[in-house]
């Protein structure tokens, strides 16, 4: 079957644009019409760089001409989540506070990519400052799930998940910082990996929760993750908690051999809580690895249960930390009937953060308070402790674990934007990932019968990529069936 | 005094009837609370926090709430830290808290100069400048001349 080129893998772009076969341009002016036709369903894309991208497109071609090696990544059309910082158009974060905000620099992620001669197409939605589990947050539009257009594409990296899903971009960049490029990519049915902290730096990337963040790339193919993170990844002297490492190789970790490897099923995860739909699915991908000769064993992580309050501690708490910036001094939204310092502040925070965005600062300075700190912050990071140990121990049997991405499929526009704590549910089986800094991956695994995708989350022991990849790409090539194109398409 | 009268014929003819079924008596904190005098409001909603409190923290963040977000956050961040406290139920006597995502000794570089962003590039955000400084409206009061 011919493929037209907005449904060709990253890899397959590429490969077709480094041998001359087609040029960036084209690739970039089907991607271009791509959008035009299915964007106006989807809402992905906040901005859409319809001149900058012809341009980089035809600076890809002019190295060819002048017979230049082609980078990684020659010609890949990207779709950047609306928090890395470039200088090219805006850097929103989807919210009001930032909306006219023009950064005077470029993240180390979107360079690297420039540097791999990426084309960038623009940039896609995501839950205001990326706190969200739905893109209901968003200031700026509503992105669907191009599966049921009456479902959310998940958060808070929707516009990424749902821009990938229906062919916009074969690539987008998202972050996660309890599961924002995991949970999307399982709702949405796309490939998406936390690489572990430290592994891709985070300057550039506007912090939300800065001891949790990542920055990870979106697709369409399990290949293509490892392309991508092969390019993204390394130490930069711009973020100090970027670790040093030796050069990756994680496209060749993609040897199809699972000889010997320990699949762990967490006892905790599979409970009455999992949706029996997600269950079933999680189950028959597990049955890959059986079939295939890899070990199954149970492994136990009794502090699953306090995952989500320490999530909640600590994130709020950082996040009321890192948004103490947005004063309406040297950037971002400042309240024109402000007319003293104090009235500014408040004036322009209240006005200018969306109610998520408030509720977490509030949740945050409420136990980062005097009085309540030990109570709640100090506690949350003992027991974080606790998690890291648990995975510590669980590491010991297996070599990765496996467990559904999200409790359950996408869910309709409003169904839970009105119970904070339930949205926060819903974050499960991805927020311990964060807590304990390992890399995490999701992978699609079928559709339900309502024809909504499900995910299998498979989790790593700290820089131990290669071993998630290796993993995640056996099951993609084995599980027997094609995921198939969402009815946008 | 009257409010006070009104308050308990309230408790007796309405919310105790109701909690008969749940507590065969008359509950002992019921009885503390009304001892105490704690009005009707606070003394049912058993809320994590108060109006009193968000106005505080709201203050601590530098936000204004209106009526309606003040009442909302109390309900939402009542139910949240509720949750929270599912948190105590775990010993962490002697735990080591997890202060740093990952184990790091001192990074050190040198000490060269670099390229600093230029004042026309610093300033291009600035919701208001004069294209050397941030202007800010008056922090202090310099006397009354303005």
């Amino acid at each position: 079957m011919t493929k037209e080129l907005h449904w060709k893998s990253a890899r397959e772009i590429r490969d077709a644009v480094q041998s001359g076969a087609v040029s960036a341009t084209q690739i970039a002016q089907e991607h271009l019409t791509r959008i035009d036709a299915v964007d106006g369903r989807v809402d992905a894309f906040t901005q859409l760089w319809r001149d900058k991208a012809l341009e980089m497109a035809a600076a890809v071609d002019a190295k060819a001409a002048r017979g230049e090696t082609l980078g990684a990544l020659a010609g890949v059309p990207v779709g950047l989540k609306e928090l890395f910082c470039t200088r090219h158009g805006k850097t929103s974060c989807a919210s009001k506070m930032l909306e006219n905000f023009e950064s005077p620099y470029d993240a180390t992620v979107v360079k690297k990519l420039e540097e791999a001669d990426a084309v960038f197409l623009g940039k896609v939605n995501m839950d205001e400052f990326a706190m969200g589990s739905s893109t209901e947050n968003s200031a700026i539009k509503t992105t669907k799930n191009p599966w049921n257009l009456k479902c959310v594409p998940g958060g808070s990296s929707g516009g990424s998940a749902a821009a990938v899903t229906a062919g916009e971009c074969a690539l987008s960049l998202g972050s996660d910082t309890g599961g924002s490029i995991r949970q999307p990519a399982c709702l949405c049915g796309c490939v998406g990996i936390k690489p572990t902290y430290g592994r891709v730096s985070r300057y550039g990337l506007v912090a939300f929760a800065s001891s949790l963040d990542q920055v990870g790339p979106l697709t369409r193919t399990v290949e293509d993750a490892a392309l991508t993170l092969d390019v993204i990844c390394g130490k930069d002297v711009m973020d100090a908690t970027s670790a040093v490492l030796p050069k990756t190789d994680f496209m060749g970790a993609l040897t199809g051999d699972i000889s010997g490897l320990r699949v762990g099923l967490p006892r905790e995860y599979f409970t009455d809580a999992l949706n029996p739909e997600m269950r079933e699915k999680v189950e028959c991908a597990i049955d890959v690895y059986r079939a295939n000769g890899a070990e199954i064993v149970d492994v136990s992580l009794p502090c699953s249960d306090y995952a989500i309050a320490v999530y909640y501690i600590i994130c709020t708490a950082e996040a009321s930390a890192n948004l103490a910036r947005f004063d309406g001094v040297r950037y971002g939204f400042r309240h024109p009937d402000a007319k003293t310092v104090k009235d500014m502040y408040a004036l322009s925070k209240s006005d200018a953060f969306g109610p998520e965005v408030q509720r977490r600062i509030m949740l945050g300075t409420y136990v980062l308070s005097s009085g309540y700190y030990d109570a709640y912050y100090l506690k949350a990071q003992k027991v974080r402790a606790l998690i890291k140990k648990d995975f510590d121990a669980a590491f010991e049997k297996c070599d990765v674990i496996a467990s559904p991405t999200s409790p359950t499929a996408s869910f309709e526009f409003g169904s839970k934007s009105d119970n904070p704590l339930e949205m926060y549910l819903s974050d499960i089986y991805t927020i311990s990932v964060n807590l304990a800094t390992l890399p995490g991956i999701s992978v699609p695994c079928g559709l339900t019968d309502a024809g909504l995708p499900a995910g299998l989350q498979l989790i790593g022991r700290p820089f131990e990529e290669d071993t998630l990849l290796r993993a995640a790409h056996f099951y993609e090539q084995n599980r027997g069936f094609d995921m198939g194109r969402p009815p946008v398409a | 005094m009257s409010s006070f009268s009104f308050s308990f014929f309230i408790d007796i003819t309405s919310i105790h009837w109701f909690l008969m079924p749940v507590f065969g008596q008359k509950p002992p904190v019921y009885v503390m609370l009304c001892a105490l005098r704690i009005p009707l409001s606070e003394r049912y909603i058993m809320s994590k926090i108060t109006e009193k409190d968000v106005s505080y923290v709201a203050a601590l963040a530098q936000l204004q709430l209106d009526d309606a977000a003040r009442t909302r956050l109390v309900k939402e961040m009542g139910d949240i830290l509720s949750y929270m406290d599912t948190l105590n139920a775990l010993d962490t006597e002697g735990v080591e808290p997890m202060m740093h995502a990952l184990e790091m000794t001192n990074v050190f570089r040198e000490d060269e100069v670099g390229t600093p962003l230029s004042h026309e590039e610093a300033l291009k955000n600035a919701p208001l400048d004069d294209g050397a400084y941030f202007l800010v409206p008056k922090i202090l009061d310099g006397g009354g001349k303005s």
